[in-house]
Formats: structure tokens, sequence, C-alpha cells
């Protein structure tokens, strides 16, 4: 099926976009409308996808995608695996840090 | 001929790029331009329409497009968690206190408040209809960085349109529902506006573009 689109304010919007987010919308949809083992999957998949080939004109992983992928592994148990997402998140943004660090000592008591 | 249709995309692009009586962004976002806000917590939606699902389902959405525009947007589904232990899961709450304790309990430099204002689908004309205010305030002074209205229709029908928006073309066709989309594609229009974020190479750069108006209104018609 093929759709055509027309808007007027899309001339605006600047081409290459600072992140690769593709996937991403869908996947965290699916996740927060089900939050089962399918969807919680396909986000993992996604996230990974997002880290790995980090697109983008900025070519770093898109703000917060690490810290909730680190959330998502240590609430399925892999803690080591959260814990260095969580720390890779304020390493790419240090403005996280605050937050991130409060949240990383939770899981170290 | 071919001289003839580049004029006419030439003023199809200036029409849509410039608007009458408008003013810069350095007038309009004054307040931004002065506190250079880099850190967001998006809130959970405050939801005014009668469609009850809209809030959680809408809030991961929002997150995407500040960084697309340069800024730092804390982690969606950490923040959601976090925010219903600390019972911060009505926004309404305190949308008019201060956003200082907030500002220290997250680290950010600044709030978003969103309110989805009208989310109806009718069948029959078969559109869907969102209306969502955006407003951002500063943790640091309480004052309001940027505050704007999109209202986007999906009018679904049978005419054939100009093809401009693939970008939009491609997020429905791959979409699990035609209403997030919507709602998604009143995010991107409407935050396009914000001036240019820290990571954003623009950054400080588009004080003496013109800002939009206050409320954004975009039909978006989609053909088979």
């Amino acid at each position: 099926m093929v759709f055509i689109i027309s808007i007027f304010a899309v001339s605006c919007v600047p081409t290459k976009p600072l992140y690769n987010w593709r996937g991403y919308d869908d996947a965290v949809y699916a996740y927060t409308k089900a939050s089962d083992e399918k969807s919680t999957e396909n986000l993992i998949k996604i996230y990974e996808k997002l880290i790995k080939k980090s697109g983008g004109t900025r070519q770093v992983p898109p703000p917060g995608v690490c810290a909730d992928y680190g959330f998502i592994l240590i609430k399925k148990g892999e803690i080591a695996k959260g814990k260095e997402l969580l720390v890779k998140e304020t390493v790419l943004y240090p403005e996280s840090k605050q937050f991130i660090d409060r949240i990383i000592k939770r899981f170290d008591k | 001929m071919r001289q003839i249709l580049y004029f006419a995309a030439l003023i199809v692009l200036l029409a849509s790029c410039t608007a009458t009586k408008l003013q810069t962004k350095s007038v309009t976002y004054k307040t931004l331009y002065e506190e250079k806000p880099l850190s967001i917590l998006a809130l959970p939606p405050i939801n005014k329409s009668t469609k009850v699902e809209a809030k959680e389902l809408f809030y991961s959405s929002l997150a995407v497009p500040f960084t697309l525009n340069g800024y730092y947007v804390m982690p969606p589904l950490l923040s959601m968690e976090i925010l219903k232990e600390e019972s911060a899961y009505d926004a309404e709450m305190f949308i008019n206190g201060s956003m200082k304790k907030v500002g220290e309990l997250f680290g950010v430099d600044a709030v978003l408040f969103t309110t989805i204002h009208e989310w109806t689908k009718t069948s029959i004309a078969s559109q869907i209809n969102v209306k969502i205010e955006y407003l951002l305030k500063s943790t640091k002074t309480d004052e309001i960085l940027f505050n704007r209205i999109g209202d986007v229709t999906l009018s679904i029908s049978m005419n054939t349109g100009s093809v401009l928006g693939n970008l939009v073309g491609s997020m429905i066709a791959t979409s699990l529902t035609k209403e997030i989309v919507v709602g998604r594609s009143c995010n991107i229009f409407t935050i396009s506006d914000i001036p240019a974020g820290k990571y954003n190479p623009l950054y400080g750069q588009d004080g003496e573009k013109k800002a939009q108006p206050k409320e954004f209104r975009s039909v978006i018609t989609q053909s088979y």
C-alpha cells in the first residue's frame, strides 16, 4: 500500500537528523502498551541497533537509549550489564549524571 | 518547462517557510536564549481528552523530537518509574507550583508539561484530530521557556495529493496505529519551532529566524 502525504510545514524541517531513532517509536509504544516478553525482546533488539549503528550526524547513541536499555536489563535481572549501560549514558551525556548516579547507587545496595 | 517547475517548487518552499507579522525566535523565546537549557524532564501528559489510554502511550513519544532539536531528554522509561514512585504521575497537580524541587531531584534545567486537549477519531469523516499544548518551564527561575499548541488533523481520503512529506509518510506506513502517529506528527511539527539546543550545530545561530505562531495547525491528507 502506498501512502501519499502532503504537508506544508515539512519543507522547514532539517533533512539530516542528529540521531538515528529508527524503529524506536513503534517498539517503545508496543512495550508501553503490552509490557510482555515479546515487546520487551523487540525493544531490546531496537536498543542494540541504536547503540551499535548510531547513525545521524552526531554518530552517538541518542539521549536516554543506554539508560533506558540498562534499566530494562536490570528489571530482567541482568544487573551487571544494566549498570554498565547506565554508566555509559553518563559518559555520553554528563548532564544525566546527577540523576543516573542516584539510580546506580540504589542497585549497589 | 523544467524552469517553470523549478520556480513553482521554489514558491511552495518560500510560502511554507515565511509568514507575515511573525517575530524572530530571539524575541519570542527570549528567556530560552538567556537560560540556555540543555536537560529536560518530560512529565506524564495531562489528559483532558476522552481517550483514557492517551496519557501513558503518548508519553514515550515526547523525547525524540526534543533530542532531534539538540536537547537532552531524561530517559523516558526510567523517568516514568521514578515519577510514579515520587507520586508525581499527575502533572496537573504541580503545573502552577515551583519547578525547583523537580529540578533538584532530576538535575534538569527544564520541565516539560504537555496537555492533551483533543484526541478524537471520527470514523464517518475518516479524521483523527489531536490538539496538544507544550509548556517548557525553567527549574531555575520558573519562567516559561517555550509554549506552543499543535493542532493536527489526519484526513484520510481518496484524493491524490502532492508528495512532500516522505518523513511522515514512512512513519505512517510502518506504524502500529495511525492515532499515535498523528500525535507524533504533532510533536515533531510543533516542537521543531524550539530554538536549536546545544547538540544542534545551529545552536545560538537561529535567533533571527522567524518563530511560528503560538498555535500551529496542520492538516495531513492521506490518500490511497
